[in-house]
């Protein structure tokens, strides 16, 4: 493991005692099917965001909280508000698009850089010290992203 | 597991270390802060940047986890 890894690992153990990262061995690869021009795209964020009628992400739940929020396509920078609690929040307030990139990927899709985008975006929360329970969450945000026909899954942190 | 899941992703981190261990097929590796994950609030031209080397991973023929370290900077105070 390299030391800057170690240190960090250390950094966030002395704060956190219990923190689990997980380590995978392998890496799934799924190329895309066709070509840029023809896909639909999802954003998928861990910075917390949801819209301000839904409930907040609960930033005390031991562990972390594992669940996801839905940002539907039309969504209005005035509608989204910010939980996450390890990161200042007064560059997303500006734009929206620092973290979550919905702008720009709309005027991919008018240039016709890509096909479309998805009817739903997900926002997950950072800052998860015990993220077994993420595996289930992202298992069911990848099958509901599939069932709505969406092919690139672009991930940004907060 | 969303590409378990038949998707093809793309993340950008700036905790290269970390993420590595989750071992995701295309990561884009920046030495940006929390908050300022696609650059400052505003930088159109930086944002599209990002993004459009995400679009160039996607369309890489890969087949093992692909890290591309990009060269931006965040400007500070209107300079580099």
């Amino acid at each position: 493991m390299h030391t800057s890894l170690k240190i960090t690992l250390a950094l966030i153990r002395r704060k956190y005692p219990d923190f689990k990262y997980m380590v995978f061995n392998d890496t799934p690869v799924t190329p895309l099917s066709k070509p840029l021009s023809e896909c639909k795209l999802a954003l998928v964020t861990t910075g917390g965001l949801h819209l301000k009628k839904d409930t907040p992400f609960d930033t005390k739940f031991k562990g972390g909280d594992c669940s996801y929020r839905i940002l539907p396509n039309n969504v209005k920078h005035e509608d989204i508000i910010v939980t996450h609690e390890s990161y200042d929040h007064k560059f997303i307030n500006e734009d929206l698009n620092c973290v979550l990139p919905v702008d720009r990927m709309r005027e991919y899709v008018q240039e016709g850089k890509i096909k479309s985008l998805s009817e739903e975006h997900y926002s997950f929360m950072g800052h998860i010290s015990a993220p077994a329970p993420l595996l289930d969450n992202s298992r069911t945000a990848g099958k509901r992203l599939k069932e709505l026909g969406v092919d690139i899954a672009f991930l940004t942190p907060g | 597991m969303l590409e378990e899941s038949g998707l093809s992703t793309v993340c950008v981190t700036f905790r290269k270390d970390i993420i590595e261990l989750t071992r995701p097929p295309r990561i884009l590796s920046l030495k940006f802060s929390p908050g300022k994950s696609l650059g400052n609030p505003g930088d159109k031209k930086m944002q599209r940047d990002i993004i459009e080397a995400g679009f160039d991973l996607l369309q890489r023929n890969i087949n093992d986890m692909t890290t591309v370290d990009l060269p931006f900077r965040l400007k500070k105070f209107g300079i580099f």
